[in-house]
């Protein structure tokens, strides 16, 4: 009997010694910061949706300048005097002569328009990533 | 309320109620975090992580029901107090760590090997309580004793005795959440217990003793 009060003692004294209580404000600084990054969430969800729509803007303004440099220089090859494209027209001569001539120096056949072509895809590959890196670099 | 009403409350975007869960678990998890980091400013940053990630894991039902509520939380608190821990003293936290071959362990000893028994005194001291071997305890003198004591004991041993008496947790949940057998978790309380005992009856008889409870 006496030695199961001794136990009870030992019991109680122990949990009143093992108990540490934390600051007063601690709650109140919890929900403070759970607030916070709920806020932040929400930013993050609209800036991504806004940085997204950008992409997608990028993406169809690309599409619509390849086309439209593409089918330029087919019209322009009929009527050069005439039509606003006679400069174009000209420089893309001048690349297509100097990709085959790179082309011839490395040893591989083919037309110069191959690898032009192939220039023309990096460089809106390079333009995409550039501007996604930008949108995203401003996000973060 | 209930835990899981008020996971529910929190889920259907009811946030005020998580206060609620945050008030009734902060100083049981504090108890456990601060036997471990033994820094309080550090064991209330580690604690206000610890909800961000409960509030988190609530929010993406990653909570399984099947199990309890209140074992989950102090899952996850000792857990990343264990983290803490290492990310910030850069060193391992070991549970395990009791040499059992040592002699210290067969006297019981290696439980007050940490603090001296004239820390004791000191501490009735700084309460102004000078002690006398002729008088017997008073109330207060035996709080500063097992005060003493119980701060100074070795983690291996003061983290166990928090999930116990403190978490209310079962000796098998503890052995789960720490991955230590049954056996040592039953026999670490009984160790930290019956020195305890031993200790106060080095400085009053089991009838004085009696008298406080």
């Amino acid at each position: 009997m006496n030695e199961g009060n001794i136990e009870d003692f030992l019991n109680k004294r122990i949990q009143d010694s093992l108990h540490t209580g934390t600051s007063d404000e601690f709650s109140d600084e919890v929900m403070k910061r759970i607030k916070l990054s709920l806020e932040f969430a929400k930013e993050d969800k609209k800036t991504f949706k806004f940085a997204g729509m950008i992409s997608i803007a990028v993406i169809a303004v690309m599409s619509v300048l390849s086309y439209f440099i593409g089918s330029s220089i087919v019209i322009s090859s009929g009527d050069e005097e005439s039509s606003g494209f006679g400069i174009l027209k000209s420089v893309y001569t001048y690349l297509s002569d100097l990709a085959a001539e790179i082309l011839s120096a490395i040893g591989i056949s083919g037309t110069g328009d191959s690898l032009l072509y192939l220039i023309i895809i990096t460089f809106i590959i390079i333009l995409f990533i550039a501007a996604d890196k930008l949108i995203l670099g401003k996000r973060n | 309320m209930t835990d899981i009403e008020i996971i529910n409350k929190v889920k259907s975007g009811e946030l005020k109620y998580f206060k609620e869960l945050v008030d009734r678990y902060k100083d049981k998890s504090f108890s456990l975090i601060v036997k471990i980091l033994k820094n309080r400013n550090e064991s209330e940053d580690c604690l206000q992580d610890v909800f961000m990630k409960i509030f988190n894991s609530v929010m993406s039902s990653s909570f399984e029901e099947k199990s309890k509520f209140s074992t989950y939380i102090y899952s996850i608190v000792y857990n990343s107090a264990v983290d803490y821990y290492k990310k910030y003293r850069k060193k391992n936290f070991n549970i395990l760590s009791i040499d059992v071959t040592n002699s210290n362990y067969k006297t019981g000893d290696e439980l007050t090997s940490y603090f001296d028994e004239s820390m004791i005194d000191k501490g009735l001291y700084s309460q102004g309580i000078e002690f006398s071997p002729e008088k017997s305890l008073s109330q207060n003198e035996i709080s500063v004793i097992i005060n003493e004591y119980i701060n100074n004991i070795p983690e291996h041993y003061s983290v166990i005795l928090n999930m116990f008496y403190i978490n209310d947790l079962s000796h098998d949940e503890i052995s789960k959440i720490l991955n230590l057998p049954i056996g040592t978790i039953k026999n670490r309380i009984f160790r930290a217990k019956n020195k305890l005992k031993e200790l106060l009856l080095k400085r009053m008889t089991a009838e004085e003793l009696l008298e406080y409870v």
